[in-house]
């Protein structure tokens, strides 16, 4: 094992253990169908996470009449969807504070990717497939790059080396660059937080194949086709994270899973648009965050 | 100096000279930029998709969305500057990157590309740079003042178009 690695491999030992809260919540909002006391009752039972999503509700973004006190208020006023949006972007706050200044992206830009792909995923299971549950593929979406946190941190010490790779090659799959640089990628290291989480075996899957599906276990397959067509879009919509954006290929196995001509690819770019236009403000939370150029 | 921020789907002109027009993040996007160096005037619009028969319903507060409505509002944007002849007009693009796909259906930035320059020259209009096409995002800025555009990205750097 080459030294990077080793270190990778310690970094990812040594990360803090998911509180409660998470872990439960992903357990929920994974399965094929969960009522939403199932939410208010994780959500209630954890103060800091009551408080941080109350904050949320109430923020001028929302535009609420009244202050709203409890959770239970905040459904019949803003729908289930978005209190489950809401608690998972309270409780992954940390991971997508990352600077991910190894992948030369700005501040917003790995959060930014990740609500869009999530937002397109569950676009794609809601109106272009059966049987992938939109909250799961929601889930999964926003949640498909957090080995980006630790792999960032590797690329930036190798900067040097990285800036010479990227003059030079054609960049089809920024993967290899990341393999070559340091002996793992993004995916393999997302797997192993994903696994090292204890989030449910979809979330830990797609973290390892939406870049390449065909070795997905075939129970996620369709989930991990998904969140890599929805990750693509993302990065064509402008929401990449920094420079391995649109440096990744269509992987064509999907298409056995997925069907998608020109016209449909144009209407889910469309609506995906109108939802983050829509979304974005809303979901700011890192909008206190200084802007470094 | 002050940014004037032309968001997805948006359309920004400015005569300030001492503005800048800038856009985000392309991807699959497109920046039609226009220069009027006579009237003073430059701006651009952030084009996401070609055809608005998709669902233009949707984005009546965002002319610049589709290549086909914003083309049309691009020129009634500069004619009330006072260019009104293609003459007048300065054309550049910029953007319209794909991923790799080899089978095409992704390739939305090369059918944004195609579909502006086939409404630009049914206006008798036609771009003098296309920096559009591979695989990286771009951003994009006009300096009002001077007519200079340039690009930067994550991966190229910062260059003049």
């Amino acid at each position: 094992m080459n030294d990077i690695l080793e270190q990778i491999t310690r970094k990812i030992d040594e990360m803090p253990r998911v509180s409660e809260a998470p872990y439960r919540l992903l357990k929920v909002v994974s399965k094929q169908d969960y009522a939403i006391g199932e939410v208010l009752d994780i959500v209630e039972t954890d103060i800091s996470l009551t408080t941080q999503c109350l904050q949320m509700v109430n923020s001028a973004a929302f535009s609420l009449p009244n202050k709203v006190s409890s959770i239970r208020q905040a459904i019949v006023l803003l729908g289930s969807n978005a209190i489950v949006q809401i608690a998972l972007a309270q409780v992954f706050k940390s991971i997508f504070a990352t600077s991910m200044r190894g992948y030369n992206a700005q501040p917003n830009d790995f959060w930014e990717h990740s609500i869009r792909t999530a937002l397109a995923s569950r676009i794609i299971a809601q109106n272009h497939l059966k049987g992938i549950p939109p909250d799961m593929a929601y889930t999964a979406g926003l949640l498909h790059d957090i080995g980006k946190a630790i792999i960032s941190e590797f690329l930036e010490r190798s900067n040097e080396e990285l800036t010479g790779k990227l003059r030079d090659s054609e960049m089809s799959d920024f993967l290899d660059i990341e393999r070559e640089l340091l002996g793992t990628d993004h995916t393999q290291v997302g797997e192993a937080m994903a696994r090292k989480w204890k989030f449910p075996e979809a979330l830990v899957a797609v973290n390892r194949h939406h870049h390449h599906i065909v070795n997905c276990p075939e129970e996620f397959i369709v989930l991990a086709g998904v969140v890599h067509i929805a990750d693509l879009l993302s990065m064509m919509g402008g929401n990449g994270t920094g420079l391995d954006s649109l440096a990744y290929g269509i992987d064509h196995h999907v298409k056995n899973y997925i069907k998608f001509d020109r016209t449909i690819l144009a209407e889910v770019m469309l609506e995906i648009d109108m939802e983050f236009i829509n979304i974005k403000n809303k979901f700011n939370i890192f909008s206190g965050d200084e802007h470094v150029e | 100096m002050s940014t004037k921020l032309v968001g997805i789907g948006e359309i920004g002109i400015s005569a300030n000279p001492s503005d800048i027009v800038k856009t985000m993040a392309l991807g699959s996007c497109v920046a039609v930029i226009f220069l009027a160096p006579k009237a003073k005037a430059a701006g651009l619009a952030h084009v996401a998709l070609p055809d608005s028969a998709i669902g233009s319903q949707r984005t009546q507060n965002l002319p610049g969305y589709f290549a086909d409505t914003a083309i049309p509002n691009l020129i009634a944007g500069f004619r009330k500057f006072g260019a009104t002849r293609s003459s007048d007009l300065i054309i550049k693009l910029a953007g319209g990157a794909s991923i790799m796909d080899p089978n095409g259906i992704f390739n939305i930035g090369k059918r944004n590309v195609l579909a502006i320059r086939k409404i630009l020259w049914q206006n008798r209009l036609g771009a003098i740079v296309e920096d559009v096409g591979e695989n990286f995002s771009r951003t994009v800025w006009i300096e009002v003042g001077t007519g200079r555009v340039f690009a930067c990205s994550p991966r190229k750097g910062t260059w003049e178009l």
